[in-house]
């Protein structure tokens, strides 16, 4: 064997051994990585929207509740017969044999100094990573919001008592609804 | 004994000795072993991740048409199975389990939701006050992996 022929087949070898080691890493390292981060921010996502939807919810049909949250301290929801309970500290869910958290905290209690507006962040805590989601709730009301008619009301103006449902009219002090007038927030 | 030696375990011109073939033997075969168990490996785990991504992508569409089309309709209907969005043109999507699939049904007709290499083996709707929680169960064809997960969505029926 001359020299050249060994050069060539120790290279050719070396070239081989590299690749399989590369695949190896790739196959029993990397995908493994990628699919173990993907599987996790799938988890992510769906914590985070359970967490907004239940949010929106509450902001809708108990607003006053946020309220009574503290600033900067962890809450998590329990589950009830007819929605959701908030208590302080996080909530723990095991999947396969990992352990996630997700908890929500009021960052801020009152955007421009108008307690109506809040700023909400969710957190999901991951075995690698700790995703963080803003949400400011308004104290709106949805089906106030989606009427054809709707003009802003800064006054008291007539209405016909035929088409107004109870849920339009809130009760504001000082303010005397008599017949045929309604004050609309 | 060194020339002895060297005629016994030392190379000679016409071929191997019997130890020489049989340690030969022995290397290409440890050799050959280690890159079929490689190469079985690779082609083993491949399937598995195949159907880890099957998994997610599945599990993240029907977790993104339950919560995108929770946000755009205008009210909707559960039954143990199955829940229906009704949008503000009157159009509809319901989304169904029948057998161990899961379909969409829209005015035009009903198609197949899930990958047919996955199973579906829960998928049950209920209400808690004006939330609705979906409990869904997935799982691979060889029954290796699964997904179980609650999907929490506020009804909003304007």
């Amino acid at each position: 064997m001359d020299k050249g022929q060994f050069l060539v087949e120790a290279l050719i070898g070396l070239l081989l051994v590299i690749l399989l080691a590369l695949s190896i890493f790739v196959v029993f390292n990397t995908i493994p990585n990628v699919l173990r981060y993907s599987e996790e921010s799938l988890i992510s996502f769906h914590l985070n929207l359970n967490y907004q939807n239940i949010l929106n919810g509450i902001s809708r049909e108990n607003f006053s509740k946020f309220d009574e949250l503290i600033e900067n301290v962890e809450y998590y929801f329990v589950p009830t017969s007819t929605g959701f309970d908030i208590q302080e500290g996080k909530e723990e869910i095991n999947v396969r044999g990992e352990k996630y958290y997700v908890w929500f905290q009021v960052l801020k209690e009152a955007i421009d100094n108008d307690p109506t507006r809040k700023l909400l962040g969710i957190f999901v805590q991951t075995p690698s990573f700790l995703y963080n989601t803003k949400l400011i709730l308004t104290r709106w009301n949805m089906k106030v919001f989606l009427q054809e008619n709707w003009t802003i009301p800064n006054t008291i103006g007539p209405l016909n008592v035929a088409t107004v449902n109870g849920y339009y009219s809130t009760k504001t002090p000082n303010v005397e609804a008599t017949s045929g007038k309604i004050w609309l927030p | 004994m060194l020339k002895q030696h060297q005629e016994r375990f030392g190379y000679h011109n016409k071929g191997f000795t019997a130890i020489e073939f049989i340690l030969y033997i022995g290397i290409i075969s440890f050799i050959l072993l280690l890159t079929i168990a490689i190469f079985y490996a690779i082609i083993f785990y491949t399937g598995e991740y195949y159907d880890k991504t099957l998994l997610r992508n599945d599990t993240f569409k029907i977790l993104q048409k339950i919560y995108y089309n929770n946000t755009y309709c205008s009210s909707t209907e559960i039954s143990g199975n199955s829940i229906k969005f009704i949008f503000n043109d009157g159009s509809y999507e319901r989304m169904f389990a029948s057998g161990t699939t899961l379909y969409i049904e829209n005015p035009n007709g009903s198609d197949r939701f899930l990958s047919d290499k996955l199973y579906l083996t829960s998928f049950n709707v209920s209400t808690s006050g004006k939330f609705i929680n979906i409990y869904m169960k997935l799982e691979n064809k060889r029954r290796t992996q699964f997904y179980s997960l609650t999907s929490t969505i506020y009804r909003w029926g304007f």
